[in-house]
């Protein structure tokens, strides 16, 4: 096998690949189960729908967090490590 | 690695006005001091630290601080301009009417959430300025010339680098970091007044061991979001300048081949600017949320 290919740079960006294409997964189900029940409550209930959208944008921001430190870990191993 | 490498050609023809700041070609990488390995021959790099351009009284200056500091001057006179041409007694004009609804809109939208006219008026201005400087700034990256503007700088050693003048504000860590900074100060102090003293209750409670628990927990949480807004804003941009150069070179190559130009990149910019609005909203309203949080006493 090609020495290049097994070198620790390799590993290192696979990581980093690894680590947001992974890490995005939980948030994106989060998110997408926050939204489907905030818009299904906003069809039953619309003089509530003001209230419910920015509890709604509340628990993104929540679930979007671990995103981002996914995104944050993978930054680190591309730059930093 | 050896695909690339056909391509490495392709985008050494790109006209300068190819090169996104955020991400730039290789003049700049071999001083930049963030790639600690080889990149191989791929031939798109990306600056994840921006360049200084110069000295300020002895402290570096960045080209994202210039930007940002065009940002404010921008603001200050659009604030000083619209200013000046409010009327009370004529008809107001079109930008009279334009900022007097929107400033008009995000109070209703503020007293509406926060429910309390005086905790409003505190956080009021503060709110708006994020929103409006966060959009400004975000917005600034679209601008021909940010971006593809270079200068030259001599080295000592008779070598010449080339650096970007201009660059998107939130497209450094710093910059989104400082502006998270703000607003963790401005939650704190919000909790502080309207608690006194008591506000400490929420991090530090001896009361129970489960009270003990939580309030570590609401501390670690409180310290995270420094983490989650600069992280989120600096993701959100730098991803997005990352993905309009991309965009560029998917163009370059596509006219290699079929010599037909193909705007692929003006979707994706109109996608950003979409997103630079969002993420502007968003940060102004976890703020008013924290604000909320803050000022509302915890029954447990």
């Amino acid at each position: 096998m090609d020495p290049q290919v097994l070198a620790p740079e390799t590993f290192k960006l696979l990581g980093a690949g690894l680590a947001i294409g992974l890490g995005a997964i939980g948030p994106a189900i989060g998110i997408g189960l926050a939204a489907a029940k905030a818009f299904e409550a906003m069809g039953r209930n619309p003089e509530a729908a003001d209230n419910i959208r920015t509890n709604m944008i509340l628990a993104f921001a929540l679930a979007e967090a671990l995103g981002i430190f996914a995104f944050v870990v993978s930054i680190l191993l591309i730059f930093v490590v | 690695m050896s695909e690339p490498l056909s391509q490495s050609e392709n985008f050494e023809r790109l006209p300068q006005e190819a090169t996104v700041s955020g991400a730039v070609d290789q003049h700049n990488v071999a001083d930049a001091g963030t790639h600690g390995a080889e990149h191989g021959e791929s031939a798109l790099h990306v600056v994840f630290i921006p360049d200084n351009i110069g000295t300020f009284f002895g402290y570096a200056f960045s080209n994202t601080l210039l930007t940002s500091a065009l940002v404010s001057v921008f603001m200050i006179g659009l604030a000083f301009y619209v200013g000046r041409q409010i009327t009370t007694t004529g008809t107001p004009g079109k930008l009279q009417i334009f900022f007097e609804s929107l400033v008009g809109y995000i109070h209703g939208e503020m007293t509406k959430i926060l429910g309390n006219d005086r905790i409003t008026t505190i956080a009021f201005p503060l709110i708006i300025t994020l929103f409006l400087y966060i959009l400004v700034a975000n917005w600034i990256e679209f601008i021909p010339g940010v971006g593809s503007i270079e200068v030259v700088k001599e080295l000592e050693g008779g070598k010449e680098k080339i650096l970007h003048l201009f660059r998107g504000p939130n497209a450094d860590l710093n910059m989104t970091l400082a502006l998270a900074l703000v607003s963790f100060v401005f939650v704190e102090f919000m909790g502080f007044r309207t608690q006194g003293f008591g506000y400490l209750k929420n991090f530090f409670n001896f009361s129970s061991p489960i009270n003990f628990f939580v309030g570590l927990i609401e501390l670690i949480s409180e310290l995270a979001r420094l983490i989650s807004l600069s992280f989120r804003l600096f993701g959100n941009i730098f991803a997005g300048e990352i993905i309009v150069l991309l965009a560029i070179t998917l163009q370059a190559i596509v006219f290699e081949w079929i010599k037909i130009p193909f705007p692929f990149p003006v979707p994706i910019m109109l996608f950003e600017m979409g997103v630079g609005v969002l993420q502007a909203a968003v940060f102004a309203m976890l703020t008013l949320f924290f604000v909320k949080q803050a000022t509302t006493a915890h029954q447990h």
